[in-house]
Order: C-alpha cells, then structure tokens, then sequence
C-alpha cells in the first residue's frame, strides 16, 4: 500500500517568555491510503500540535518547527509549501474535524453557506451551485431537511447536528486525508458512536485516510487500523490496533489501558489513574519522560533515553524493559477479550 | 430755562484719563483717533468682523436688559443724545437742541430732520410711543422713574385691568408737543437724565411699524426698522448677525463703516484664536487667562467701566454667630481692612481692574464747581491690607460681642460657580486667615442662586458687583436706601436715607454732588459693605481698526465714528 | 420583530415621562429665576414677569399645563429669547449638532476600526504597540482639553484648518476629530481585543481549514463576528457624542443644540432646559432601540430570542 503521509523527525517548539516549549520531539509515522490512525496520548503529549502541523495550522510564531519532514500524497514537503499553496491543499486534500462543535462553527453564517465556503474555493462553483452542493452533502451526513436546514445558524442545531455539519465541511471537497482532533470529545456518549460510525462509513465510501486524534482508548478500538502512542511530545509506541490492545509493551500504554473502564468484565478490576503528571516540556528529562511516572523505572530510565525496539514489522515501543537485560515485568493487566 | 451746559472740564479730562491712563502700554484705541493730527488713510474695505459670547435676545429695544443686546442695539439706533467719543459726555443726535426749566425738572427736545432706515422721518411721537411701551412691558422700566407718572406703571399690580393700566400710562410726563417737540417732565431735578437719553430703554419706537409686526417686531432684519448708523442686515439665531451701513441716518455722510459681522463665541481662547488668525478684529473683556499673552502688544488696552465689587456682611444672616459678629462695627471693621485690593487685582483679575478707594467708581461726574470726578473729590474711603489694625479691632469687636475668634469659624462665603469667582473667593478668605486667624468656609452655588440667596439675605458674607445704570453717585448711592431691593444686608441709617432723599430732590448740582459724597462716607464708615474692586476691562483690537469707543456704563462699546485704517 | 418594537417604543414613553417629571422637579427645586439682569431684578418686576409666565401658579398647576403642550408637541417659549420656540430652537440646533456628530461617528467609525483590526492582525508588533498607544491616549485626553490644542496648534499655529466657527466642510474637521477621539479610540481598543478573541475560536481554525486564505477569513468570519461586542457599544457611543458635543460645540464656536442646552441651564431657561432634556432623552432612547434592533441584524441568536419575546 503506498503511504498517503509520511512525518519524519518532527519537532515543533513554541517560544514563551519562559523559554523553549518543546511540544513535539521527534515524531515519526506513516500513514496508508485507506488506513485509519489513531495517535494516543494524554492532553499536552504533542497530538494535536503534531495534527495542526500537518494542516500548518499552527502560528509561527509563537510556534518553531525546527526539524523534521511531512510528505503528503508522495509530493514535496508540506512543510516547505508556501502560503497559497498549502490554501489549495487545506479543506480540498486534507479536511479537518475540530473537537468542540459547538465553538468550530461560525455563529453568524448559514450552516449551507460554511459547507459550501470550501466547495466555491477549491472547485470553482458558483455560490449557486456551492449551496446545492452543501444540501446534498447536509444529506449525507444524516441531516433531515437539509434543504431548509442549510439556510439556518449553528445555534439552531444540537451537538451531534453540529458536528455532521462539521463533518460534511472537512469531506465536502473529497479529501485524501481527514484529520480528526477529538471529534467526539465533546459530544454526548450516546452521539458519539454515531458520528464515529458516521466517519468510518462516509471515509469509506470516499476512499479517504483518517488522522484520528484521541485519548479515548474505546474510539481507538472502534475505528483505527493502527495506533501510535505520544508522551511528552514522542512516540512512546506504535502498532496495529490488535498488538497494541493485546500485546502492549509500553508502561505507559500499559497505564492507558488500565484507566479506561470495560464494559465486557466484571467489575474486579479496579479503574486505576496514572500517578503523577506529564513533565515541564519547558526542560525536557533528560531519560525517558515517563519515568518520573513509572512504576518500573529503572537507574538507566532517569539518564538515557530509551531507543525504538521492534516487536514485529509493525509494532514497536520505546522502553528500557524491552532490553534484553531488564527484567521482566508483569503488567497484571487482563488483555485482549475477557477470556481469562 | 437753561440751555443744557457739557460736564466740566475737569470731569472731562478725568473720564478721558480714566480711559487712556491704564499702565504705560494702554491708551484708548476710541480716544487717539480724536486728537489733533493726521488722519489715518482709510482701507478699501470698511467692515469689521466681531465676537460676541452670547446671541442678541431681540433687537427690541424695549425688550432689551443684558449686555449683549444692549450693546448691539446701541449700533443700530439712535437716541435724542448719543454719547459721545469720551465715552461720557451726552451729544446731540436725534434731538438737535432742548431746553430745560430753570427747577430742573422740564426737559423739551427739539428734534432734527432724522429718518427711520424704511425712509419715514423720526417724529417726537415715536419717542411718546417707545417710552411708554417700555414702561408697560417693564422689565427695564425702573430706569425711567424719575419721569412724571413712571413708577405708578412701573409698580402697578401685574392683574390690573388694561383700562387702569392705560390710565396710569396716559398720566405719565412724555408729550409731543408737535412732530418735532418733545416734552418730558420729571419729578426731581435729575442730572443724569441727557445721558439716560442716549440709552437703550430711551429709543423710539414707530407704532405703525410695532403694530404691523406684532410679536415678530425685531427678530429679523424684515421686522425691525432703526434710526441708528447702522441696520440689521441678517440675522441667524444662534449662530451669527449682521450690520450694514444706514443710508437713511441723519449722520451718514460721519459713518465709514459699510458692514459689521458678528459671531457668537462662547469660549474665550476660540475667540482668542479667532483673533489671531483675523478672523476677529476685537475681542472684548479678555479674561486674565488671556492678558498676560497680549500685554504689551499694541493690540492691547485696558478700560475702566463704572462697576464696582465689594464684599457685604450680613448682619441678619440665619447663621446665629454671623449675625452676632457682623452686628459689631469693629469685626465688621477688621473684614474689610484685612483685604490686600491690590494683590487681589492683580493676581486674580489682571485685566486694569483697580483696587476700591470707595463706592463710587471713578469717571463718574461729581460736584461741578470743584475739580476732578466724584471719586477724587471724596477721596480714599477704603482702609486696606491694614492687619495690624484689622488685628486690633477685631480683638475689640470679638469682646464687644462676646464671641471667640474660633466662633467666627462657622461663618460661610457665598460665590458663584464660575472660575474667577472661585479664586477670588479662595484668596478672600486665605487673607482673612492670614491677617485674622479665622477660617472661613466658602460656598459655591450657580450665579442665579447665588443672587437669589443674596437678596432674600440668606448669606453671610457675599461677593456683589454693581454696574451703573446711569452716569451718577446716585446709581450706586439709591442701593443701600432702607427698603431697597438691593440692599442685601438691610442697612439702614436714618441719617444716610435723609441725606439720599434730599439730593434726589436737591436743584443744585453743586450742593446735590456734596450730599451724595457725604452719604458715602458714612454708608462705608458703617462697613456693612466693603469695596473691593473697581472693574477694569481689558480688549484687544486689531491697529487697523480705529475710532471705537468704549463706554463706562450701558453698552460696550460704540462704533458709530469706527473705520478701518489701512 | 413588531411586537418587540411596539413593547420597546411603550417603555421609551414611560421612561421619558419619569425623565419630564424628574426634570421638571429638580429644576424647580434649585432656587433662582429664569430671568435676566438678576442683579438688578426688582420684586415689582419680578412679579409681572411671574405672571406673564404663568409661574406664579403652584407648581403642579405649572406641571399640568406643561404636560399637556409636550402632548400637543409645543415644548414652549425660551425665557431668554423670547421671540424663540424651543422647538425652533432645536430645529435650528440640531441639524448641526447631528451633522457634527454624525461626521464625528463616521470618523471614529472607521479609524477606529482600522486601527483595532490593524493592530489586532499585527498582534505584538510595534504597529499594535502604537496603535494601542494612540486608542490610549484617545481614551485619557478629554475632549475639553482636546479641542483647544487642535484648535491651537492646527488652527492658529499651522494654519491648516480654521479654529473654530461653522461653514463649509473644511471647518467640520477639528470638531469632528475632537468629538470622535474618545469614542475612536474606544472603538480601536475594544475592537482590538475582540478580533483577539475571534481569531483564538476553533471557527477561524475551521476557516483555515476549508483551504481559505487570510484576506477571506478576516472579512467573512473575523470582521462580523467581532463586531458584535461593537454594536453593543453603539449605544453609549452616541450618547458620548451627544454629550461631548455640548463640550466641543463650545469650544468650536458651533452653533448646535449642544451649546444652547449648556447656556439655557447657566440661565435657568425652564422651557430651553425642559426641551432640549427631553429632546436628547427621547434621542437617547431611540438609539438604544435602533442599536438592539441593528444588533438582531448582526447576531442571528439574539434576533431570534427578540422575535419570540
């Protein structure tokens, strides 16, 4: 399968009055055409700054790219893309899904006109013919009465509306690439499986990549094909979707795992949040960044960063317990299907 | 009968120093035209562009009692007199001679061929007629109550039937005897009366013309018709108005200037920029903010008007320790010696204002066979920026009263709210402190209240000024009679009212000038009032224009005999 | 919408009722006349004068009679200019105060939007900095200060405009800029922070990401959606205008509305003071309902919960 995007070595810093926040070290990963990926972590390990990057969404400053690559679709650097150009991939190659529905509309536009904004710019129709556009795309969503719904303001809808409307902008030009930043954070639980089944099937039908940003383990499961695991502004583990559930090498996936509930046991297993908080990125640990964090942390955590141990050719983790003279630890977690 | 006889020389003289005698830099811009000497080459253009803080309230002149309309009116019209470039002396204008009865008290005009700028002539009926409408409208009428029959109108019940009313009117002393003889009787002897002619209230008016227009007479240049040098050619109300020349006035062929524009300017430094910018020729009364930047400059005079402030302690203030205080002639005494006039002139005023000697400002005409005006011959009445005197009398008075010095403490200073009564009430009461020990509070209320409480005697120490009405002791004098409206602290001394009554009626203007200048002295000897300043007026005017003349008392200025120089 | 208006315009009348009534006792409640020459006003004359104006009547007669001519649309004669309706006199007034102060509005308006969008787009630039510092300084030096040193400085020392007085275009400048500066710098600053505000929301980052470039999203999303904080203001800012007018119509030498209202109070002119209150409070009133229905224009949420209402 040939790689739709490709992100080598990114690092991204904000300068403060403070100093250098380094947000995002090093980040790798590719993703398929038709793949769905997932990208874990807590708030602040670098997800969505390394996601608004993608899309050059990103102010600079504050912020600094300072290293690092993005292929997309297997043509130039985005990241050396000039101003228009990168316009011309926005919303028609790459669209985008924001966390908060009720804040990513513009509350003093028709809901038909904002869907048919991108349409009228990347594909040269008429605002006519951009709104009946936006109606058949209000359709696909699930909206009822799309017709006279196009021509009513954000607040006349309900969350889950609002975010089929935000769905319907990011697909409206066909994307290759869907980034998706929490698209179901703020919704209801009920609406939330709804819109994720909403985005696997419309993703789909259009052939599209999904950039799924998450730290809700139970979308991963639901949607991605694989998943790689961010802390502190790295990946900290990678892999299908599969070998991460069943087989996860890293403490702190590990941790994930162990804090989110399951509905499918019994209720013998206690929910148990990480201890402690992410580091000051303003200086960066000198070791692993979790360590700090880590019930197995070993003398080597503190002073040298662990390197990238392959599992398998997809799976991979940075820890100092995959080497071969640490010892074994057991995760005590229940993994995979109930079946023990 | 005599035939009317100028002021003397020497009053003369005085009045014209009075205007010219302002500190080295000043001399009357009105008077140096009228000297000897070549006379200044006339520019092309002859109009004169002026300011004004207030619109005109109408140009009626029966309707007319503020400075701005007076003073505006005065162009337009002419009166039996006018005075003349002195600024004092009453000169023939409409009336070309009169005679007057040997007890002073018949005055009979006998009027020139003059025009109404609409053509018709001026006849003695349009004066009969223009007199007594002033007295029935009444709201300047008082003026005239030394003519036959005035007051009754004047103080009739304002619910009287119009039949009574015109009774009372008919009996008044104003008769045309034909078209050119007008005859006018008085109840005393009044030696003021042919300045008063000259005055606003004192013009005619002609009836068929007032009828015809009703309500509308005077408030636009269609409505209204003058006698005057000059006419009303446009009028925007709250904005601007316009005078050009009258064809029509008997004294033309002396009237150079073609157009007078005016603009309201409420704000001085707006009329100040005005002025630098020639778009003014003249600002008049500049404010001591304003003094200091054009002293010096040819542009700038300083005039005397016959107006004088003063300080009044109030004997029968509500204010229990006030009243007892002020009831004492030593503590009253030790207020008015204390003042520091000349500081207080300078400091707050700066604009030729001078330190009070007396009541009776100067350039007001006293006895006729001695020398120099009222004021010179009844001499410095006023004790100044005396403490050490003030100190002692005070002490005498506190124990005479049997009051303490911090008793005086609860005592208040009423003043207006504007910015120059503010500090003049400010550095007042610092020089009390300092030359007393006491420490007067200071209230400050709006003009209009504060003339309200000063008449109903709700004060205990005031600030009043006083502008005359006519050109006579008497204008100032008539104020501190007991009974009168004006007289705040209801001063009353038999011997002061038998000494006013008597010069009201006294045919000899020599004996008349002594009884006034005697009832001065003892009026300030009782110090219910002490004089503080005489006002001075400061102007800037532009050297190209010449021959204005400025006038003590009434209207500002004149500009009958103005022109623009080259 | 109507019956939003109709509800609104039954306020407005009560409220100017309380504001007559209001007016009219605390005016004849401070002591003094409403005549000229108070220092040589005699009893006598004071007393015809009384009766010819009715004011020797009690007070609530007085208050009767003049609530019936306000609904006859007389608001009386002036004291002073006895000759002038207060009616008249607002005719004429007015149309100038409004001229200036519209020019005033539409000055502040503008510059004062630019510059808030300017600096808010060159966010932590030395031109927001001096944007910022010029809104500043707008804010703090008030128009009676304001007005005499433009006056001063442009009129007298430059000789660039005319300092004061009321004729062509040319002498609308001064006062227009004086009057405007506060509420420009007012608008420079508020419209600032709210295109600060705007431009954080996850609808610009939406923007963004539909592929549209800076120019279409400052017009299509920034500018309206940061106006709205700005339409609330429109209010007090003709009120600000209105009452500095009164200042810079003094200072210019205008013969507005303004500088009428400031001499009638100095005189106790009743009628003068009465009309013109009632006039700016009828003014003020409607340009807070004109600002709430204009408000339903810009903002779809609030003209929706105004039609239900």
């Amino acid at each position: 399968m040939a790689n739709l995007l490709e992100v080598k070595d990114l690092e991204v810093s904000f300068k403060t009055h403070g100093g250098e926040v380094q947000a995002v070290r090093g980040v790798t990963f590719s993703l398929n055409k038709g793949e769905v990926l997932a990208v874990v972590g807590e708030s602040g390990s670098g997800k969505s700054v390394t996601a608004q990057t993608i899309m050059r969404l990103i102010a600079c400053p504050p912020a600094v790219i300072k290293n690092g690559s993005i292929r997309f679709d297997d043509r130039t650097d985005i990241l050396s893309l000039t101003d228009k150009q990168m316009e011309a991939v926005r919303g028609s190659e790459i669209g985008m899904i924001f966390q908060d529905p009720m804040t990513s509309l513009n509350p003093t536009m028709t809901v038909g006109r904002q869907i048919a904004e991108g349409l009228i710019k990347h594909q040269a129709l008429s605002k006519s013919a951009g709104l009946d556009k936006a109606v058949e795309l209000l359709q696909l969503v699930g909206i009822a009465n799309a017709k006279e719904r196009a021509n009513q303001y954000p607040h006349q809808f309900s969350g889950g509306m609002r975010q089929r409307v935000v769905i319907a902008i990011a697909l409206a030009c066909n994307p290759k690439l869907l980034i998706a930043d929490e698209p179901t954070t703020a919704l209801d639980v009920t609406v939330q499986a709804q819109i994720l089944d909403l985005l696997k099937e419309l993703c789909d039908k259009l052939g599209s990549s999904i950039l799924m940003i998450t730290h809700d383990l139970g979308v991963v499961a639901n949607i991605a094909d694989k998943v790689i695991v961010m802390y502190a502004g790295k990946v900290v583990e990678r892999g299908t979707a599969r070998e991460l559930f069943y087989d996860p090498k890293h403490p702190y996936t590990w941790g994930l795992l162990r804090s989110i509930p399951r509905l499918d046991t019994d209720d013998t297993m206690d929910l148990i949040p990480i201890e402690g908080t992410p580091p000051n990125l303003l200086n960066p640990p000198q070791g692993c960044a979790f360590a700090a964090r880590c019930p197995y942390a070993m003398d080597i955590c503190t002073t040298r960063q662990p390197e990238e141990t392959a599992v398998s050719e997809s799976h991979a983790a940075s820890c100092w317990l995959m080497h071969s003279q640490a010892p074994k630890v057991d995760h005590g977690l229940m993994l995979g299907g109930a079946n023990r | 009968m005599k035939k009317w006889k100028p002021l003397s020389l020497a009053a003369f003289v005085a009045a014209v120093l009075a205007l010219t005698g302002c500190g080295s830099t000043a001399s009357s811009p009105g008077s140096s035209t009228n000297g000897a000497g070549s006379q200044p080459k006339l520019a092309a253009a002859q109009t004169v562009n002026l300011l004004e803080p207030s619109d005109v309230e109408g140009f009626d002149p029966n309707i007319a009692d503020e400075e701005i309309t007076i003073t505006a009116i005065s162009q337009i019209f002419d009166g039996l007199t006018r005075i003349g470039s002195d600024g004092v002396t009453p000169e023939k204008a409409i009336a070309s001679s009169w005679d007057i009865s040997s007890d002073g008290k018949t005055y009979t005009f006998h009027l020139r061929d003059a025009k109404w700028s609409d053509g018709p002539a001026v006849r003695a009926q349009d004066f009969v007629f223009g007199w007594k409408r002033e007295l029935s409208i009444d709201k300047y009428g008082f003026i005239m109550n030394m003519i036959q029959g005035a007051d009754a109108v004047v103080n009739l019940d304002p619910k009287a039937s119009a039949a009574e009313k015109q009774a009372k009117l008919d009996a008044v002393g104003i008769k045309a005897i034909d078209d050119k003889t007008l005859q006018v009787q008085l109840t005393a002897p009044t030696t003021y009366f042919l300045g008063l002619t000259a005055f606003v209230p004192f013009y005619p008016a002609r009836e068929d013309f007032v009828t015809k227009q009703g309500d509308k007479y005077g408030t636009s240049a269609a409505t209204l018709i003058s006698d005057g040098p000059m006419q009303l050619s446009d009028w925007k109300q709250g904005s601007s108005w316009a005078f050009v020349k009258n064809a029509n006035y008997w004294d033309a062929s002396k009237v150079q200037l073609t157009k007078a524009n005016y603009t309201i300017v409420k704000d001085q430094s707006q009329a100040v920029n005005l002025y630098d910018t020639k778009k003014s020729d003249m600002v008049y009364m500049l404010n001591a903010d304003n003094t200091a930047h054009y002293r010096g400059t040819p542009d700038y005079h300083e005039l005397s008007i016959d107006a004088n402030y003063y300080a009044e302690f109030n004997p029968n203030s509500s204010n229990a320790v006030a009243a007892k205080a002020f009831k004492n002639a030593n503590i009253r005494k030790a207020f008015g010696e204390s003042i520091d006039r000349a500081t207080f002139v300078k400091t707050i005023l700066n604009d030729g204002s001078k330190p009070a000697t007396g009541l009776v400002p100067p350039t007001v005409p006293g006895d006729p066979k001695a020398a120099g005006d009222f004021r010179t011959q009844n001499g410095t009445l006023v004790k100044d920026n005396d403490p050490t005197t003030a100190k002692a009398d005070l002490q005498k008075g506190l124990q005479e009263a049997g009051l303490t010095i911090n008793d005086l403490n609860s005592i208040h200073f009423l003043t207006n709210d504007t910015s120059t009564a503010g500090k003049l009430a400010q550095l007042i009461t610092q020089m009390w402190k300092q030359a007393l020990g006491v420490t007067i509070s200071i209230d400050t209320v709006p003009q209009k209240i504060r003339v309200d409480s000063q008449h109903k005697g709700n004060f205990d120490i005031c600030f009043a000024g006083w502008g005359a009405d006519y050109a006579d002791a008497m204008t100032f004098s008539d104020l501190f009679t007991t009974g009168n409206s004006q007289n705040d602290t209801k001063y009353s001394n038999p011997q002061f009212d038998a000494l006013i009554k008597q010069a009201k009626a006294e045919p000899d203007n020599s004996k008349r000038a002594q009884e006034l200048e005697q009832a001065e002295k003892l009026m300030l000897a009782d110090g219910y009032i002490s004089p503080v300043y005489f006002k001075g007026v400061a102007v800037i005017q532009k050297p190209t224009l010449q021959g204005v003349s400025f006038l003590p008392l009434g209207p500002d200025y004149d500009l009958k005999n103005a022109f623009i120089a080259q | 919408m109507a019956r939003f208006i109709v509800r609104r315009l039954l306020y407005a009348i009560v409220t100017l009722w309380v504001i007559i009534t209001l007016t009219f006792v605390l005016m004849h409640s401070i002591p003094g006349q409403p005549f000229n020459n108070v220092d040589k006003m005699t009893p006598t004359i004071l007393a015809h004068l009384n009766y010819t104006y009715g004011l020797d009547k009690p007070t609530y007669q007085q208050y009767l009679i003049y609530l019936n001519n306000i609904l006859h649309g007389n608001l009386g004669t002036s004291f002073r200019y006895e000759d002038r309706t207060v009616n008249s006199i607002i005719g004429t007034g007015f149309p100038v105060s409004a001229t200036l102060g519209f020019e005033a509005l539409i000055f502040s308006v503008i510059i004062g939007l630019a510059l808030g969008v300017y600096a808010a787009l060159k966010h932590n630039t030395w031109a927001d900095y001096t944007a910022i510092t010029i809104a500043v300084l707008g804010v703090s030096v008030p128009n009676i200060v304001l007005g005499p040193l433009l006056s001063y400085y442009v009129g007298v020392k430059l000789g660039w405009l005319p300092t004061g007085e009321w004729g062509g275009f040319e002498y609308t400048i001064l006062p227009s800029i004086t009057l405007g500066m506060t509420s420009l710098a007012f608008m420079a600053r508020l419209m600032r922070t709210s295109m600060l505000e705007v431009l954080g929301m996850d609808y610009i980052k939406t923007a963004k990401a539909k592929g549209l470039s800076n120019r279409e999203i400052v017009w299509r999303h920034l500018f309206r959606n940061s106006l709205l904080p700005i339409v609330t203001i429109l209010g007090p800012l003709v009120v600000n205008i209105i009452t500095g007018s009164i200042v810079v119509e003094e200072t210019f030498a205008i013969p507005g509305l303004g500088s009428s209202f400031v001499e009638s109070i100095t005189d106790k002119d009743y009628t003068v003071i009465m009309g013109t209150t009632i006039f700016y409070s009828a003014l003020y009133i409607l340009s807070l309902l004109l600002v709430d229905i204009c408000y339903g224009f810009v903002d779809p949420r609030i003209r929706l919960a105004g039609g239900r209402d």
